[in-house]
């Protein structure tokens, strides 16, 4: 009886803790709309997901042990939740101070900048992970000609409906700056204006014309 | 143009329609572009709003001073190592920015009210100089112009 009561919880708790994953999910999706897929497969966002997993799962099991009551997957819907909204209001003294006057200067753990801290730190690795992706994409593209570079600049400007300015091509292109400097922006302008994969076409594109020659 | 802002001072929108109103058209570009597109390096953020780094320096660093974003440091070689983010001071600024009320509120008198102002002022000249010569009819009618002027703006401001 005992070990169908635990598995139960146990059950319950892996409940509470895939919608708390879920809440993780959507907040990196949220934040990394364009780069989704990429931002996913980071280890900040599976510290993320592996935080709200665990924070959903502990507060239910903590509610179960507490109220015998919430051992329903009811309960264990509603804390997966609503987690977020009881653990970023809740705060933790440390002391209590004997003078009401030094009560607002009281040590306390406000929950939500721990939370923020971590969701912070989670952030910035996904952050860093994908600009190293994007600085490498741009050094493979910075070995290819110029000509070629700016070429297809003009036609994505041409073909895409999200138009590059043509005017900035050309100014890009008369500046009095080095060949490396000229490619690094139309590399950023194409990068920033589509996607990767634009890139990752040009690329391809140029190999083959090299392959050809 | 910085302003002196201490992040513990700023109370909530107050601030930031105060903040808001300072920057310039490249700093609210440069804001909507890291919300829009996320956090980038100096090159990146440079080509989004089509212009070049050493154009956006100086606007991007006052608004990391005033708080409106903040750097992290990756290995992004020689394309720089700083990561320009959006605080999230720098959230509800671009919020206020994006609100039609502070767009409106914003936005500036149109060269046609410009011209009505100056006629209701006029017009009130002359009335003044009208009553002065002792022509009370001439007088009032002048001021009936001004005061028709002065309610039809005001009618289109509180419309606006």
């Amino acid at each position: 009886m005992n070990s169908l009561i635990t598995n139960t919880t146990f059950l319950l708790s892996l409940l509470a803790g895939c919608i708390g994953a879920v809440w993780a999910l959507s907040e990196i999706v949220g934040e990394f709309q364009t780069e989704t897929p990429r931002a996913l497969r980071t280890p900040g966002a599976w510290l993320l997901v592996a935080v709200n997993f665990l924070a959903a799962a502990l507060i239910f099991r903590m509610a179960a042990e507490i109220a015998p009551g919430a051992r329903s997957w009811l309960a264990a819907l509603a804390i997966g939740l609503s987690w977020p909204t009881v653990f970023r209001n809740i705060s933790l003294k440390l002391t209590q101070p004997i003078s009401e006057q030094a009560g607002n200067e009281t040590a306390a753990i406000r929950l939500e900048q721990a939370y923020a801290n971590v969701q912070k730190l989670a952030l910035q690795l996904v952050n860093s992970v994908l600009t190293r992706q994007r600085m490498r994409l741009l050094t493979r593209v910075m070995q290819t000609d110029l000509k070629d570079l700016e070429r297809y600049a003009r036609h994505m400007s041409a073909v895409s409906p999200q138009q590059i300015s043509a005017d900035f091509i050309d100014l890009v292109m008369q500046r009095n700056v080095d060949e490396d400097a000229k490619k690094a922006h139309l590399t950023a302008l194409l990068i920033n204006t589509f996607n990767r994969h634009v890139l990752d076409d040009f690329i391809r594109e140029t190999k083959k014309k090299e392959l050809k020659n | 143009m910085v302003i002196a802002t201490d992040y513990t001072l700023l109370s909530g929108s107050v601030a930031a329609v105060e903040i808001a109103r300072n920057l310039t058209e490249v700093q609210r570009e440069i804001l909507q572009t890291l919300k829009d597109k996320g956090p980038g390096l100096m090159l990146e953020v440079a080509v989004r709003v089509l212009k070049f780094q050493e154009d956006i320096y100086q606007p991007l660093r006052e608004l990391q001073q005033i708080g409106l974003v903040e750097t992290q440091t990756v290995s992004g070689g020689r394309f720089g190592n700083d990561l320009f983010t959006l605080t999230t001071l720098g959230d509800l600024v671009l919020r206020v920015l994006n609100d039609p009320s502070f767009q409106r509120r914003a936005a500036p008198e149109t060269p046609l009210a410009d011209a009505r102002k100056q006629e209701a002022e006029l017009l009130n000249k002359l009335g003044d100089a009208s009553k002065e010569q002792g022509n009370l009819e001439k007088a009032i009618e002048y001021y009936q112009q001004a005061l028709n002027i002065t309610r039809g703006l005001a009618s289109e401001e509180s419309a606006r």
